[in-house]
């Protein structure tokens, strides 16, 4: 299974990487440090259909770090949601329907709409406790990016979920390090993450973002552990598996020119 | 207001289990009979307005029936991006009730009160925006909302509500959306919104001893406009608006621009509140007398502006 977890996140990297090129888009170094948080969730962990994206009692996710979609795109592609034929057709396109940050419509696997950072947590949270006040059992899981943490709204939200005891609540950091005008570190410093959240009443793990296995077990691990939400921490690499992109916070501007698309894409030949 | 408020969505929460109350820890001594009634289902979210409405997006797409409370300032202006971005865009079935509408917190200052937010709130699509006068109105506002669904915001006042039915309650009962008819007359045409219209209809007392003869209607839904409806009640030449709100983007903005192709057939007067921070200190009564909303101000204006088209 893992192996062809694996697989398929490098069949979406390659996507990534082409429709970016094909479509002139940017924020291409976002989508490659978390394609493979997203190939767990779809293709392991979450309780979703794509042949019935509303159904009742499913698994919610919410891409708070939005300005990544074109990672879930990719994702809800090769998971069935849409076909790659749609993908290319809609993405930044006149008149398409899949825009350059999420925009919900249930019946492509969207739930909420994002783009403007700070939201996951608070909107999870607001699932996740509906989800308790019915007795369902399904989970919430949140992508937020290391960056975003700079928000207030992340703050109040974790308070909340925290406070009412959400343990359905799997909420991961996408920390790569770097953000707007450079690394996290010099920007506004968010470490000790971990100690942070973990003094805010979550349970708080710290894994390798680009091992699947190790996310999926992490996932599935930290969720019986006790009565809180749960964050984990991915450390990951921006621009993970593009050389001239890997853990430069540039790559989240770059559109690739001809050239270095050729260059890119021979790596995988 | 807000017993008016707590009263109906209490009704809801009987026969509607989905119904929830969630708010930024405000409305003491007021949402006690609520919390105590359905405990379950009253989230006081602590002093975090953002959280407020991104929680109340998450619990919409799953099912529920949110109301959102918080007093207007901190609910609209801070919360004016997840508004936009969450609840109307996705257009969730989450009603908006922001207390203390215009100088309703009075000597609390420039922080509390609020005159800005109708101005920009009509620019949201999908919301039904309502600012009731009368304990009706806001009665028909969480009907509306209630039965309706969607994206709605009751932008309440702070005094008790007047008691003061139609003229034509059919329109009442059935067009909430309709401005409603207190007082018919032939000369000019009165609409005002919200809880002013307490000074409104005493500035009335005085303008029919002066002898001036006009409708009032009371505006209660500010968004969406029956603009057809509304072009024709506007029976006569001269209109007045009067509001306890900027006026840019207000009341007044919007008759504006209902008759900005009729320019020639019409005269609007309008009687709100300057372009400028308003940051004078005193009660409610005198924060609206120096700003010409007191009764006497509001019928001068009105009157002078009648005159001066030689009646």
């Amino acid at each position: 299974m893992t192996v062809k977890m694996n697989q398929t996140s490098e069949v979406l990297r390659k996507k990534i990487i082409e429709i970016s090129y094909l479509s002139k888009a940017h924020h291409i170094g976002s989508a490659m440090s978390c394609i493979d948080v997203l190939v767990a969730l779809y293709f392991n962990i979450m309780n979703i259909d794509p042949k019935n994206p509303n159904k009742k009692n499913r698994d919610y996710f919410i891409m708070s770090k939005g300005h990544a979609v074109l990672a879930l795109y990719v994702t809800l592609m090769q998971r069935g949601f849409f076909s790659e034929k749609f993908l290319k057709k809609n993405f930044i396109t006149n008149n398409g329907k899949l825009g350059g940050h999420p925009d919900r419509n249930l019946k492509l696997g969207i739930e909420i709409s994002s783009g403007s950072l700070g939201y996951g947590i608070s909107v999870g949270s607001g699932i996740a406790l509906s989800m308790k006040k019915d007795s369902v059992n399904n989970k919430v899981y949140v992508l937020l990016g290391d960056g975003e943490l700079n928000e207030g709204m992340i703050w109040e939200a974790a308070l909340f979920a925290s406070h009412n005891k959400l343990n359905n609540l799997v909420c991961y950091v996408d920390c790569n390090k770097l953000q707007g005008f450079g690394s996290t570190k010099n920007i506004l410093k968010i470490e000790p993450l971990a100690k942070k959240f973990k003094s805010f009443g979550w349970n708080v793990a710290t894994i390798d973002g680009h091992n699947i296995n190790n996310i999926v077990t992490t996932s599935k691990d930290i969720i019986k552990k006790s009565k809180k939400p749960s964050l984990i921490i991915l450390k990951t690499i921006k621009g993970k598996s593009i050389k001239s992109m890997e853990g430069k916070f540039e790559s989240h501007y770059t559109v690739l020119d001809k050239k270095s698309y050729i260059e890119i894409m021979n790596k995988y030949k | 207001m807000r017993n008016t408020f707590i009263k109906k969505i209490s009704q809801y929460a009987k026969k509607n289990k989905n119904v929830y109350l969630l708010t930024a820890d405000l409305g003491f001594r007021s949402f006690e009979p609520f919390q105590k009634e359905f405990p379950d289902r009253f989230i006081n979210v602590g002093v975090a307005e953002n959280n407020l409405v991104g929680l109340a997006a998450g619990m919409a797409l799953s099912g529920k029936k949110v109301y959102v409370y918080s007093i207007l300032p901190f609910l609209v202006f801070k919360s004016y991006e997840q508004i936009r971005n969450l609840i109307c865009h996705n257009s969730l079935d989450v009603t908006l009730v922001g207390g203390g509408g215009g100088f309703s917190y009075a000597e609390q200052g420039i922080s509390h009160n609020t005159t800005e937010d109708i101005s920009i709130l009509r620019a949201l699509p999908n919301l039904t925006l309502f600012n009731p006068g009368t304990k009706i109105e806001t009665e028909n506002a969480m009907h509306f909302s209630y039965t309706t669904g969607g994206p709605s915001m009751l932008r309440l006042g702070k005094a008790p509500l007047l008691e003061i039915e139609s003229i034509d309650n059919r329109l009442n009962k059935k067009n909430y959306l309709r401005p409603n008819l207190l007082i018919k007359g032939k000369k000019i045409t009165i609409f005002t919104t919200g809880n002013i219209l307490e000074n409104v209809i005493k500035s009335a007392e005085i303008l029919k001893v002066k002898g001036v003869n006009f409708s009032l209607y009371s505006v209660n839904c500010i968004k969406p406009v029956d603009v057809n409806y509304i072009k024709r009640i506007m029976k006569t030449k001269l209109l007045v608006t009067v509001e306890e709100g900027s006026e840019i983007g207000g009341l007044g903005s919007l008759i504006s621009d209902l008759i900005s192709l009729n320019k020639n057939k019409y005269s609007l007067k309008k009687i709100a509140l300057t372009d400028k921070v308003h940051s004078e200190i005193g009660s409610q009564e005198y924060l609206r007398d120096i700003n010409k909303l007191s009764p006497n101000k509001i019928a001068s204006s009105i009157i002078k502006f009648y005159k001066s088209y030689g009646n």
